[in-house]
């Protein structure tokens, strides 16, 4: 029940407020929302495998979104931010293919 | 073990370790109210980033359309005043012939000029004089640049209304010089014998002739070195017009600039 409140007061809230990001932070977004998404996946996998753990979920959440976020500003400080983001992305894209197909296997035994 | 295996097998690690180590600690402790709420907020926050950058993207479209508009309406303003110019060129370019033939229309000495720096063609009675030299050697058998100079301003001087040295309208422009071996008459080479047709009162003038220094010159030289020097009183000259580019003195101006 919480984590479905959750999601609807965090859709609610964006499209209440709209806010103007401002521009020095629209680099971060997209891949700290990868990097968020491969920790939700996660979590729903181990929520199918009956591990779930709010602890795991919250920490892993958090230093995902922060450690992608530094390893974009640090490949935007080294002249490589592209690249480091690009790096990221495949990798927790690897990540979130492996746990869905996980996912799957359970739900539809294939 | 090659880059590529290796390669290979980072991204199959990656695969298999997919689903975070911590998940697979046993815990023993009840989950906590508190854990479920930061789950919650967790979760909310990632709603709220998915959302908020959505929103941006959607809100970011329209600044991207407003430019290319921006840049629409640059272009068609600019061809706009493109063709007004054009239209304004072409108005100028009507006036300038319509201003050039009202100057003839109006103007009756505009003709007379015309005439006289040689811009139209002439056609009437006058005089056609031969010179036809005995030698090349520049001695008093020869006719030079300097002849033909001297009796073509003679006959202007003397009445003459148009004056062409073989077929070379003589001008206000106009220059008859040598160079090498040959005289030029507006920068044209011409060749002996030298035909110089005016018009003009043909009997009158060639009496003014005969009867000046220029033309007793002209028959002493000719009964002492053999050369030829004959006028003949024409009823149809045809002199035509001089070229254009021997017709026009132009300046270069500085254009002003708008700063």
């Amino acid at each position: 029940m919480i984590p479905v409140v959750g999601l609807v007061v965090g859709v609610g809230l964006g499209l209440w407020l709209q806010p103007d990001v401002p521009e020095s932070l629209r680099p971060y977004l997209p891949v700290a929302i990868i990097a968020a998404l491969d920790a939700v996946v996660g979590a729903l996998r181990a929520l199918g495998e009956r591990r779930f753990d709010d602890r795991v979920f919250v920490v892993s959440f958090v230093s995902n979104v922060l450690i992608a976020a530094f390893m974009v500003f640090l490949g935007d400080q080294l002249g490589v931010g592209s690249q480091l983001s690009t790096g990221v992305v495949v990798v927790l894209g690897i990540r979130i293919f492996a746990n869905a197909a996980a996912i799957r296997r359970r739900i539809f035994r294939a | 073990m090659t880059m590529v295996d290796r390669a290979e097998g980072l991204l199959d690690q990656i695969a298999e370790q997919s689903l975070d180590d911590d998940y697979y600690l046993v815990r023993s402790e009840p989950r906590t109210l508190t854990e479920r709420l930061l789950t919650g907020i967790a979760l909310t926050c990632f709603a709220l980033m998915i959302t908020v950058a959505a929103v941006q993207t959607r809100l970011d479209r329209p600044a991207t359309e407003r430019e290319q508009q921006a840049l629409a309406d640059d272009v068609r303003l600019r061809q706009s005043i493109h063709d007004q110019r054009t239209e304004r060129l072409a108005d100028l370019e009507g006036e300038v012939a319509k201003l050039t033939a009202a100057a003839d229309r109006i103007d009756p000495s505009t003709e007379t000029s015309a005439v006289r720096v040689g811009g139209v063609g002439v056609r009437g009675p006058g005089l056609v004089i031969t010179l036809t030299p005995a030698a090349d050697d520049g001695g008093p058998g020869a006719v030079s640049d300097t002849d033909l100079r001297r009796i073509t301003n003679a006959v202007r001087y003397l009445g003459a209304e148009a004056v062409a040295v073989n077929g070379q309208r003589i001008g206000s422009l106009t220059s008859i010089r040598t160079a090498g071996s040959a005289v030029t008459v507006n920068y044209r080479s011409i060749s002996p014998p030298y035909v110089i047709e005016l018009i003009g009162d043909g009997p009158t003038i060639r009496e003014r002739i005969l009867g000046s220094r220029l033309g007793a010159t002209w028959e002493d030289r000719a009964a002492d070195t053999g050369l030829g020097f004959r006028i003949d009183i024409a009823s149809d000259v045809r002199i035509g017009a001089i070229d254009d580019s021997r017709l026009r003195v132009t300046h270069a101006t500085v254009p002003e600039v708008k700063k």
